[in-house]
Formats: C-alpha cells, sequence, structure tokens
C-alpha cells in the first residue's frame, strides 16, 4: 500500500490529539515535580535556602585595657579597618587591583594570600590589617568587581605610656594554624588575635572578654546584605577584663632609660607582697611595632638580632650571681650553726684548695661574718663551702646538697609561681649534675668551692636576685612574685584580686638574717656600694633613704664581667628589693648599684632629687661592651 | 472572507503578553531588590532592556502580520541564507559569552544569532515541506521520498552543524527536535515511526536516570508496539532502537567521556554529589522554587534570588525567581499552564487552517517552544541536566524574544491570512 505524505483532514485530526497529550503529559510531568518540591518537600528546600544565606559571625569583644598600679593607663584599643578575603570566593587576577587601589606592593599581597591559601581555601582570612582610611574608600567603591572581598573593623593594641614594658606586657598577634587547632573549641577563628607572650598571653582567657555572634544575609559573592531577622538573634560580644599591675610606669620608664645601650635586666619587688613593681630585660622591642603591620626591619630585629629581645633576660637570664651570692650564704652557714654572728675566721689574702684561690682586697685578717659581706671577702666564703666547723651538733661542713637546698628554698633554680609565661629555673647544681659533666668522682672540692662565691657552674636571674633579697628584708618569707594586682569588670567597674599563690616561709631564725642585714647595711654605708646611697636631698625635702644592699661581679670567661647588684630599702623598714645584672659592664658598683639606687627613689620619692641627675646620665653612659 | 485581523487570535496574544510580563517582573525584581547595590551598573537596567525589547518584538509582530502570507513564505529561502550567513559570521567573528561563540555584535546590539537561526530554518522547512511536490511523494524507496526526508535533513542539520560548532549544544538539540516535530506533522512518517523517535528520546533519558526504569520502559515499548502495531518488523526495530540507544547511553556514561563531561550529563540525577561542580546551580535552584513553596517568599523577597545564589537567574534560571518569589499558585503553576494553552493553541490553529504552510510553521514552532520548556523548566527542578536554553518569552534576552515573538507572530498571520494559500496551492 503506497501512502502520499500529503496528509488528510482526519490523519492532521488524529496527529493533533496524540500531540495534545504529549503537551499535557509533559506539562504534567514538569507540575507533579513541582507539587513534590513546592507543597511536599518545601520545609526541606527552606532549610537549604537559610543555610546558604545566613552567616554567623563572631563579634570580636574589646580586649581588656591594662593599667600601672596607680591606675595609669598603659594599653587600651583602637579602632582599624581590616580588610579579608574569602578565597573561595575571590579570583587572585584581582589581585593587581587590590594593590593598587591600596598602594600595596603586589609581591606583598601576593606573599600574604599564599599564605592564607595554605592555611584554608573556605574561611575567610585577614589579607590587609590597619588599612588607611583613604583605601578603605576605594576598595569599597570597587567592591562589587572584588568578589570574595570583605572589610571588618578591628582592635588593634595601643600602648600609651612611655614606659615600653615589652617583657611584661607580652604582645598580641594573629592566631597562627597550630595554636587554632588547638583552641578552636574555646571559639578561635582564623584572624583572631591572640596573646603570645607576657601578661597578654598569660591571661589571655581574661582579656579577651566573651565574643560575640550575629547572623547576616550574605549574597554569593560573601557580601553581607541585610541583618538576619533584623538581628534580633544576636549576641552581643562581652569585653575582655581589665588589669591593673602591680608595675609602676615612672620606675618602669626610668630603669628602661637606665638600661639603653646595655644587655641585662632589673626586678623590683614589693618585699611584703611580691608585687612586681618593675621589670627590665634589655634590648627590648616597641610592642605597639607588632601589635600593626610589621616591616621587614622589625622582623629582622625581633627574630634574626643575635640579641634577642623577645628574650626576658629579667626571667630567663643564667648568670653567676658573684659576691651577691655572699649574704645568702652568710644566713645557710649561720642556721646550719657553722659559725655565729660573731665567729672570726681567718683570711691571709686568700685560699688554698689545689690552687691559690685569691681574695681581693688583700688580707683580711681574722673578720667576722658582718664585716665579710661589707668588704666581700672571698676567703670567708670560700671557708664556709669548704671547711669543717664544730657545731653544737658535732663537726659540720657544707655539702652541696644541703647548700642546693637552701638555694631552692630562697627561690633559686626554682620556677616562681609567676604570672608571666616565660620563666627559666637557671642552674643550682647538686652532685648528679657534677657527676654528669665530669663523671662520678671526676669533681671535688675544687669545683664546688666557687659556689661559696656565687661563681662557676650556677646562675640566677634579676626575678631570683629581688625576691630572695626581699625574703633576707622580711625576715624569711619568700613571697609569691606577681605582676596583676587586680582585674576590673569593664561594664560594672567591681575589681577582683587574682588569687596568686600563697607565700611561703623559710625555716630560719630572724635573727640571722638581722646579721645579713646590718652586713648589707654597711656595704651602703661604708663598703662596695657608697655610691649607691640615696642621701637626704640638698633641697631638704626628702629625709634620706637608708638602703643596704651587696655588690657583685660575675666572671665571664668570654668577656667583660657581668655587673650584680642586689639591695633592699629602706633598710629599717624594708618595702622594696631589688636585683640588677648588667651583662658585660664591669663592677656591680659602677652601673647595677646606681640603677637599683635611681629606681628605689623614684618609687619611694616619686622623683629623683635634681643632684642625683647626673647619675642617671652616668649610668646611660656606660655600655655593654662586645657580643654576646 | 473574513479579513485577517478579524481571525487574528486574541487568545494567544493575551498568553504572549502574560508571558512577556512574568519575565519582566521576574527581571526587575532581581535587580531592585536588596542586592541591587552589588550589581554591576548594566545588570541593573535589565528590566527596562527587556521592556525595550518587548516593545520592539511588538513593533515587528504587527509588521509581520501586515505582510501577505505568501509574501511571508517567499522570503523563506532569503531568511534562511541571512540566517546560516549570520550563524557562520558568528563562528567568525563573534564574541564569545559563557564558552558559547553565538553573539554578533551589529552597531551597538549584540545579538545571539542561533536564537534568530530557529526561525529561519522552521520557516525554510516550512516552505521545503509545503512544495506540491514533496506534499505528494509517496512513502517508500523512491527517489522523490528520499530527496523529501534527504532535503529536510539537509536543512536542519546545516544550521545546528554551525550551532554546534559555536558551542551551544542546547540549541543545537532544539533543531533536532525541531526536525522530529516537522517530521510528526508532515506525514512523511507514519506514526509508529514517529512514536519510535519519542520511544528512543525517552530510553535515552531514562538510561541517564536509572538503568531500573529503563528496562522497564524498554519492555513496556516492546509490549505496546506488539500490540498496536501487530507487525514483528515494527516491534522488533522498537526493542532494538530503545534497547540499542540505552544501552550505548550508558557504555558512553561510564565508559567514553570524562568524569567533567559525565557530572554535567548525570549531576541533576544526584547534585549533591557534584555539589562542587555541575551540581552547584541543580541544588540553588531546587532550593530557590522549593523554598517558594505554595504562596512564594513575595516579591523581591527570596533570599536565594535576590542573594544571587542562582547563576544566570535571569537568563536560564528565570524560572527560579518565579518559583522562589511567587510559588506554586501565583508562578509556577500559571507558567505552566499558560505554556501548555500556547502550545496546543497554535497548533489546533495550524491544524484548523487546513492548508500546510500554517499547520507545518505551528508545528515547528511549537516544537522549538515545547523542547524550551521541558529542557529549561526540568533543569531548574532537576529533572534535566543543565542545559542552557532559555525559557521563551520569560528569561532575559533581547535576540530570543526577538525571535520568538516573531516566530510566534508568523505562526497568528500565516493562520490568519490562510484564505491567500488557496491561489498558492492552486499553481
Amino acid at each position: 500500500m503506497s501512502v502520499v505524505a500529503s496528509t488528510s483532514h482526519e490523519e492532521a485530526r488524529l496527529r493533533f490529539r496524540v500531540f495534545t497529550v504529549a503537551v499535557l503529559a509533559l506539562v504534567a510531568f514538569l507540575g507533579v515535580r513541582l507539587v513534590q518540591m513546592q507543597i511536599v518537600d518545601r520545609d526541606e528546600y527552606v532549610t537549604a535556602a537559610e543555610g546558604n544565606a545566613i552567616e554567623e559571625n563572631i563579634v570580636r569583644p574589646a580586649r581588656g585595657y591594662v593599667y600601672d598600679r596607680n591606675g595609669v593607663l598603659l594599653v587600651d584599643n583602637k579602632t582599624t579597618l581590616t580588610v579579608t578575603v574569602s578565597a573561595r570566593y575571590f579570583d587572585r587576577a584581582d589581585l593587581p587591583l587590590v594593590a593598587e587601589l591600596t598602594g600595596v606592593p603586589l609581591a606583598d599581597l601576593s606573599r600574604k594570600y599564599e599564605q592564607i591559601l595554605a592555611r584554608s581555601g573556605y574561611q575567610t582570612a585577614v589579607l590587609m590589617e590597619d588599612v588607611p582610611f583613604w583605601a578603605f574608600a576605594r576598595l569599597k567603591e570597587n567592591q562589587y568587581r572584588l568578589p570574595g572581598l570583605g572589610f571588618r573593623e578591628d582592635q588593634q593594641r595601643r600602648y600609651h605610656s612611655e614606659a615600653r614594658l615589652s617583657h611584661v606586657l607580652g604582645y598580641v598577634k594573629e592566631i597562627d594554624a597550630t595554636r587554632l587547632d588547638n583552641m578552636r573549641e574555646q571559639g578561635y577563628r582564623l584572624g583572631d588575635m591572640i596573646g603570645i607572650t607576657g601578661i597578654e598571653a598569660e591571661y589571655e582567657p581574661v582579656l579577651r572578654g566573651r565574643v560575640g555572634r550575629e547572623y547576616m544575609l550574605v549574597n554569593v559573592h560573601g557580601m553581607e546584605v541585610q541583618p538576619y531577622e533584623g538581628g534580633s538573634m544576636d549576641v552581643e560580644p562581652e569585653s575582655g577584663v581589665g588589669l591593673e599591675l602591680t608595675i609602676d610606669s615612672k620606675v618602669q620608664a626610668l630603669a628602661e632609660s637606665l638600661f639603653v645601650d646595655k644587655r641585662g635586666g632589673a626586678v623590683m619587688i614589693d618585699v611584703e607582697t611580691g608585687g612586681i613593681i618593675s621589670m627590665v630585660s634589655a634590648p627590648d622591642y616597641d610592642p605597639s611595632a607588632l601589635a600593626g603591620r610589621m616591616t621587614q626591619a622589625d622582623v629582622d630585629y625581633l627574630y634574626r638580632n643575635p640579641e634577642k629581645p623577645l628574650f626576658n633576660r629579667a626571667t630567663q637570664a643564667n648568670l653567676p650571681p658573684g659576691s651577691t651570692w655572699k649574704p645568702f650564704m652568710s644566713a645557710v652557714a649561720l642556721e646550719e650553726g657553722m659559725i655565729t654572728e660573731d665567729t672570726e675566721l681567718f683570711c691571709g689574702g686568700g685560699y688554698m684548695l689545689g690552687r691559690f684561690f685569691r681574695c681581693h682586697g688583700g688580707a683580711h685578717g681574722r673578720i667576722s661574718v658582718r664585716r665579710a659581706i661589707q668588704v666581700s671577702c672571698n676567703t670567708f666564703f670560700f671557708r664556709l663551702m669548704n671547711d669543717v666547723f664544730q657545731t653544737p651538733d658535732g663537726p659540720k661542713r657544707m655539702d652541696l646538697d644541703t647548700w642546693g637546698a637552701w638555694a631552692r628554698r630562697f627561690g633559686f633554680g626554682t620556677l616562681a609561681p609567676l604570672d608571666l609565661p616565660d620563666q627559666k629555673p637557671a642552674l643550682i647544681p647538686d652532685s648528679a649534675y657534677f657527676d654528669q659533666r665530669w663523671g662520678r668522682g671526676g669533681w671535688g672540692p675544687g669545683f664546688t668551692v666557687n659556689l661559696g662565691i656565687g661563681q662557676g657552674n650556677m646562675g640566677a636571674h634579676p626575678l631570683q636576685l629581688a625576691r630572695s633579697t626581699a625574703a633576707i628584708a622580711n625576715g624569711g618569707t619568700l613571697v609569691t612574685p606577681h605582676l596583676v594586682e587586680r582585674q576590673i569588670d569593664p561594664a560594672t567597674g567591681e575589681a577582683r584580686r587574682p588569687q596568686h599563690p600563697r607565700a611561703r616561709r623559710i625555716p630560719m631564725e630572724p635573727r640571722n638574717l638581722q646579721v645579713v642585714r646590718e652586713g648589707m647595711r654597711l656595704v651602703a654605708t661604708a663598703g662596695t656600694a657608697r655610691r649607691s646611697q640615696i642621701l637626704a636631698s640638698r633641697d631638704g625635702r626628702f629625709p634620706e633613704i637608708p638602703i643596704a644592699g651587696k655588690t657583685g661581679t660575675a666572671e665571664n670567661p668570654r668577656g667583660k664581667d657581668h655587673a650584680v647588684f642586689v639591695a633592699f630599702a629602706p633598710y629599717d623598714d624594708p618595702k622594696v628589693a631589688v636585683g640588677v645584672i648588667v651583662e658585660n659592664a664591669g663592677y656591680g658598683s659602677q652601673t647595677a648599684g646606681p640603677i637599683a639606687s635611681l629606681m628605689i627613689e623614684q618609687f619611694l620619692r616619686g622623683e629623683i632629687a635634681p643632684e642625683r641627675i647626673p647619675m642617671i646620665r652616668s649610668v646611660q653612659s656606660f655600655k655593654s661592651v662586645g657580643r654576646i | 472572507m473574513i479579513p485577517w485581523y478579524k481571525r487574528l487570535d486574541t487568545p494567544t496574544l493575551l498568553a504572549w503578553a502574560c508571558l512577556v510580563g512574568f519575565g519582566l517582573a521576574a527581571i526587575w525584581s532581581s535587580t531592585h531588590g536588596p542586592a541591587r547595590e552589588f550589581l554591576l551598573d548594566s545588570v541593573k537596567n535589565n528590566a527596562n532592556k527587556q521592556a525595550m525589547w518587548a516593545g520592539i518584538s511588538a513593533g515587528v509582530m504587527l509588521v509581520i502580520f501586515l505582510l501577505p502570507a505568501r509574501f511571508i513564505m517567499r522570503l523563506a529561502p532569503l531568511a534562511y541564507v541571512v540566517c546560516l550567513g549570520l550563524l557562520v559570521a558568528a563562528l567568525a567573528f563573534g564574541r564569545e559569552i559563557n564558552g558559547a561563540k553565538s553573539w554578533l555584535q551589529i552597531g551597538g546590539f549584540s545579538l545571539q544569532v542561533a536564537e534568530l537561526a530557529k526561525g529561519g530554518t522552521v520557516l525554510a522547512a516550512t516552505a521545503f515541506l509545503s512544495r506540491r511536490g514533496v506534499r505528494s511523494v509517496e512513502i517508500g524507496m523512491n527517489a522523490g521520498y528520499l530527496v523529501a526526508i534527504a532535503g529536510l535533513a539537509v536543512l536542519i542539520l546545516i544550521p545546528c552543524g554551525l550551532v554546534v560548532m559555536q558551542n551551544d549544544t542546547g540549541t543545537g538539540l532544539v533543531f533536532l527536535a525541531m526536525g522530529y516535530f516537522l517530521l510528526f506533522w508532515s506525514g512523511l512518517v507514519p506514526l509508529w515511526v514517529v512514536g519510535l523517535g519519542a520511544s528512543v528520546a525517552v530510553a535515552g533519558y531514562l538510561a541517564i536516570v536509572n538503568p531500573f526504569y529503563l528496562a522497564l520502559f524498554i519492555l513496556l515499548v516492546t509490549i505496546g508496539y506488539s500490540l498496536w502495531t501487530r507487525s514483528k518488523l515494527a516491534t522488533g526495530l522498537a526493542f532494538a532502537a530503545t534497547a540499542g540507544v540505552g544501552i550505548a547511553a550508558r557504555f558512553l556514561l561510564f565508559s567514553v567521556l570524562q568524569p567533567h563531561q559525565i557530572g554535567r550529563i548525570v549531576a541533576f540525577t544526584d547534585p549533591e554529589a557534584y555539589a562542587d561542580t555541575a551540581g552547584y546551580h541543580v541544588i540553588q535552584s531546587k532550593a530557590a522554587i522549593g523554598s517558594g513553596g505554595f504562596f512564594g517568599k513575595g516579591f523581591t523577597n527570596g533570599t536565594q534570588t535576590q542573594l544571587a545564589y542562582i547563576p544566570e537567574q535571569s537568563t536560564d534560571f528565570v524560572f527560579t525567581i518565579i518559583g522562589e518569589e511567587l510559588g506554586f499558585i501565583r508562578g509556577t503553576l500559571p507558567i505552566l499552564l499558560i505554556f501548555a494553552f500556547l502550545l496546543i493553541r497554535l497548533t489546533s490553529l495550524g491544524t484548523s487552517a487546513g492548508s500546510a504552510a500554517p499547520r507545518l510553521f505551528a508545528a515547528g514552532v511549537t516544537g522549538i517552544f515545547l523542547t524550551h520548556l521541558l529542557v529549561n523548566v526540568g533543569m531548574t527542578i532537576g529533572l534535566m541536566p543543565v542545559i542552557g536554553i532559555p525559557l521563551p518569552f520569560v528569561s532575559y534576552g533581547g535576540s530570543a524574544l526577538l525571535a520568538n515573538s516573531t516566530m510566534l507572530a508568523i505562526a497568528l498571520a500565516l493562520h490568519a491570512r490562510h484564505d491567500e494559500f488557496a491561489v498558492y496551492r492552486a499553481e
């Protein structure tokens, strides 16, 4: 049967019906699906759509302020503009435009962007900090063609005091990958600032405050369009707690100025409370440089400088205390009953033990403990370390481990319960140490006799010197050093004292310490620290501040000796104790003593008497020589 | 004799106006909501530009209504040649947008020539199939029949090939569908062959969606053909064609294509698995339409739309704006119903005209519109792969609106002036 292509009327009607059914079937196919999506499963899709568009933002609280003991503002925050980037929306081909708009070198931006990508390709991260307003305005104008770029107001630490307090305050920095991994559960996010050292690190949980949350409708480019539900779901952040330090910023500023061109450290401590009035480590650094954008010069200075400005010499040094060790030795010998305050030992100008250990200042003849401290007689202390003494309990000789146990009771060789993260115990050797170093039986009294005068295989740092001196001054209480006096609630102004560990009692007869204090007073009035006395001011406004102290010179086989000084004042009613070490600066009486003297005067008088101003210049003119 | 303007079909023109109105509203919403400040300046004016194109389209439609029907048909070869020329020009000098080199810059306008080419091709194919010589060929293995089939094939495959070369596969598919519908209406092939074509298309689709459904479908088609045609040849062909295409499609999917190509095709069946690549559009688009619910979120209140989560939202994904902001009852259902009405009405007008040219032209045009509707809406609701072709009259795009309106006008004009074909027929 042959059929002609031209369709008949019936044929056309049939095809029309088929076509109509096909159209209706296909439209129904679409319609059923729409019923299922828009009516049956609607909730599921609503969840998906909201999950898309609603973004939870962490609102960073203002970090807690820091004040000194007199309420002087040391650190607060300034608001800065931060440019963030979401790598998932950002096209790196736009980096040249960003560089052009902000004037930041493209190489810097590219490097920063690489770092961000290495950490996370999804989370929003900081591209530029502390952007000047004109650059912010230009970026904002061009935001539509820079998808993935965002803006945020941030807080940056702002430092007010002329005292830098670098090692006390520490600094804050953007959290790094390792810390972030450990602290994510505490609500830290990429781009958060976190305290790295100093009290910024130690008090991070209270300084940080509580983060708030806000919910925003976000478009596909990651731009926030408007608050979700008018902001009714948002949670306000709570500002961080303010800290009032025990630091006196005036004393601190003076002490820092005295340490120019020097290496070393100094600590002044309240002999009753243990509050640290001043803590200096030189060289130091400018915390505000670390708070913002760091230049290459900053990086070089902080991390490549052989003098290690980040190293806190006040709590981490390990230098022999030299003759400042003698008050401690005296107290121990008295307490152990090896000598009484009147026992006289003979100095013939030195001490023979395998070789001749010279006593400086010639032969002192028969000498008792107060005078031995006053003239710093080495022979006397060699004998205390090595001779056998008759005591009521029979013959007795200083044993290395007894010596070490007393040193630890005075806070040496141990970590103090201090509210700073960076601290080292310094070296107080025991027999195990010598066994390990020289072999069992490979060492003898000749190796340890030096310890009697604070030389040889031992070390201490200014905090330990100040703390042990405070124990001598207050009659045997080993105070707990601390930096934070009060925590201040920023909303209510309520103050709270943080719980510092209790002070410890050193089991020692107060009378024995009184003898040592008398010896130390003689050092100031008629010994090596006469220059460091604080006499009545010539204008008659201030009476004398009687000080007691001990100079020391730590022998340094690799260079010029280190100058050491410990002191407390006033002698008759001790308030403060000081420990000072100036590296490679010769005798303790030349630099370390005047530094302690000036710090004490500034704290107790609130100013420096005019006739003592030249002393500041004289100290400042000294330099630590050579390299470390 | 009834004058042509009284025969002009008002309901179809109303449907046209409704669809254009929906489109303008959706485009306006996507450019005047809270996200407006983040849009490019050129995009902010899209609603105005589309309104201007709607005006131009209305003008062109009016001009077409004024032209004699035979004159329109005589223009067919010229229109066809011009369209081919434009396609070649676009390939040579065209601008590439979204990976397809199908835009030609003429004066201040960007013309998407593939859209115009559809109109030119359907007009030419209609003219060819309405020739007396073609209409009177005997179906069977004779020279006249083979020339008719080959002629139609050549007319359609040349522009189709050029469009595919422009990397616009979606529009290429539309040309094939147009050819299929013309074959269906021309009478050049018997109904069971036409059915075979539809079965093969469904088999290919099911091969992507679910092999179990594919097996079931092959079985049903085979049984159906055996009952309907009672011919072993037709039944065997139906089985061989559906099974062959189904198996070939699955073989292609799992053995030949690269993963990213597979992803583009199968992502709609499991968009979450391709969420980072080809599934993204589907997830966002479904979230928008589904979350719109029964009444919609309200004009300019759709978060997916206003926050720009849907790429190409006012062009290929314009249906998502309507679905999200107007919902089922005010948006998506009316659109489907208007399209169903428009398609059936156009074919009905063509059929009732009684002569070949109006019927075949209406067939080609409805074929184009139906394919666009199915693929475009299907893609936004996760029933079809993401093939970027616009929703006729609704999507943003001047060339498409103009071309579609012109085709609609010619179909209406051929119907209204079908009396004029009496003379034409007597030639």
